[in-house]
């Protein structure tokens, strides 16, 4: 089965700035008869709303967000295909770039941009279909909504998303866990959503992703290397599907100068509207 | 009475549920979907009760005060009925329980606190529609 991606995001219309609601059907009644008429369209405003929440409570430092950024764009610096190769950046760029919908800063934001990517996925005893490369084995998927899933500001845990039900039943059917993964590719629409389904997935309990995001820890050579390619934030955005493909170069052992060496369990999560949430469980096959 | 800010704001549509919240707010009354059954508050509205699933809904109003929950201050112009930044996106706590997003009018972006008292005031935009706004509460809650 050929699954295939694409998006004009960066050439195409922008539908919430045009004011039409209703091509966002899932969502588009709550932002269209609640939200839009108090300034809140898109999604940097509502999931800026919930990131608050976090580093009030659990007092995150901007630097954990930037230290995502940070990860992101070295990895990126490794990837021919990232747009955003060449253009490291520091923290102190991270801190003095502009405030989009704050607390998310410039840098806090994914990219806006054209692109397709795909993937093949046959039965994992199709010798034809799987004898051209190394086979990169689906241990475990499962997906899942908060709830309610179609307004963020009245659910009881405001911090609960639908990766927080979704991941332990992936844990479960893969027979593996957090600690087993060698490295990580999570949907990075924007800085904290990483941080914050890092915690809900269990590589961290809730509250401590901060300090998953010092010394080094998400970047190549640490504890989890993320978003390897660059990710949303720094390859460019394809709604996810560029995680996958980076997931399968990285268990095939075919990524090259940004290898993480000897990998063999990976996970990539999916994220989107109102924080529904998935999680690819994979593992190399030979 | 304090200018809103956003006069341009857009209207929601007055249909379904929606119109019935509107139709209180413009009537000077912020009212919220109330449990018969289990005595829970709910928002948005619904046709049954998240809680427990009952149907048996009545419209009850809530004393309008809370505290700020949330909020976030948007820098970069994004939708063409709030042309002037920064502005704040306030998600209020009711003391009842049901969470709002709203704006409040009389505290700059930068001044909002979690936990911050704030009280409702009912702001007509045009013929069609009033908006439920805040504006900061004038003494501490219990």
């Amino acid at each position: 089965v050929l699954i295939a991606d694409g998006i004009n995001a960066y050439s195409g219309p922008r539908p919430t700035k045009a004011g039409n609601f209703d091509q966002i059907k899932a969502i588009g009644s709550t932002l269209r008869d609640y939200y839009a008429p108090f300034g809140i369209a898109t999604p940097p405003q509502w999931y800026s709303v919930m990131a608050r929440r976090h580093l009030d409570e659990y007092k995150t430092p901007p630097e954990a967000l930037g230290a995502i950024a940070i990860a992101c764009r070295r990895h990126a610096q490794l990837n021919d295909k990232a747009l955003m190769r060449g253009r490291p950046i520091t923290m102190e760029e991270y801190l003095n770039s502009p405030y989009i919908s704050e607390p998310y800063r410039l840098l806090d934001c994914c990219l806006e941009s054209d692109g397709a990517a795909a993937v093949i996925v046959a039965a994992a005893n199709d010798r034809e279909a799987v004898r051209a490369h190394t086979p990169v084995l689906i241990t475990a998927v499962a997906q899942d909504r908060a709830d309610p899933p179609d307004d963020i500001f009245n659910r009881d845990d405001v911090l609960s998303i639908g990766l927080t039900k979704a991941a332990p039943r992936a844990w479960e059917a893969a027979g593996v866990g957090p600690s087993d993964m060698d490295f990580a590719q999570i949907y990075d629409c924007f800085t904290f959503e990483v941080l914050q389904q890092l915690e809900e997935a269990g590589f961290c309990p809730r509250g401590e992703g901060r300090l998953l995001t010092e010394n080094g820890n998400l970047e190549l050579g640490g504890r989890l290397p993320l978003n390897t390619s660059g990710g949303l934030l720094s390859e460019a955005y394809l709604m996810g599907m560029n995680h996958i493909l980076e997931a399968t170069l990285q268990l095939r052992h075919e990524a090259g100068g940004r290898q993480v060496s000897n990998a063999r369990h990976g996970v990539v999560t999916g994220f989107g509207d109102f924080c529904d949430g998935s999680i690819a469980v994979l593992r190399r096959g030979a | 009475m304090t200018v809103d800010q956003h006069p341009s704001r857009l209207s929601p549509r007055m249909s379904g549920l929606a119109s019935e919240f509107y139709q209180w707010v413009g009537a000077g009354e912020l009212r919220f979907q109330h449990c018969r059954q289990c005595g829970s508050w709910q928002h948005l509205p619904r046709p049954a009760c998240r809680n427990c699933g009952s149907a048996e809904l009545a419209w009850d109003r809530s004393e309008g005060r809370g505290t700020v929950w949330s909020w976030t201050t948007t820098h970069r112009p994004i939708l063409a009925s709030f042309p002037e930044v920064p502005y704040a996106s306030v998600v209020v706590e009711l003391a009842e329980g049901p969470r709002l997003l709203t704006n409040v009018i009389d505290v700059a972006p930068e001044d909002l606190r979690i936990g911050q008292p704030v009280e409702v005031v009912f702001q007509p935009i045009s013929d069609e529609w009033t908006a439920p706004l805040f504006r900061a509460a004038p003494r501490p809650q219990a």
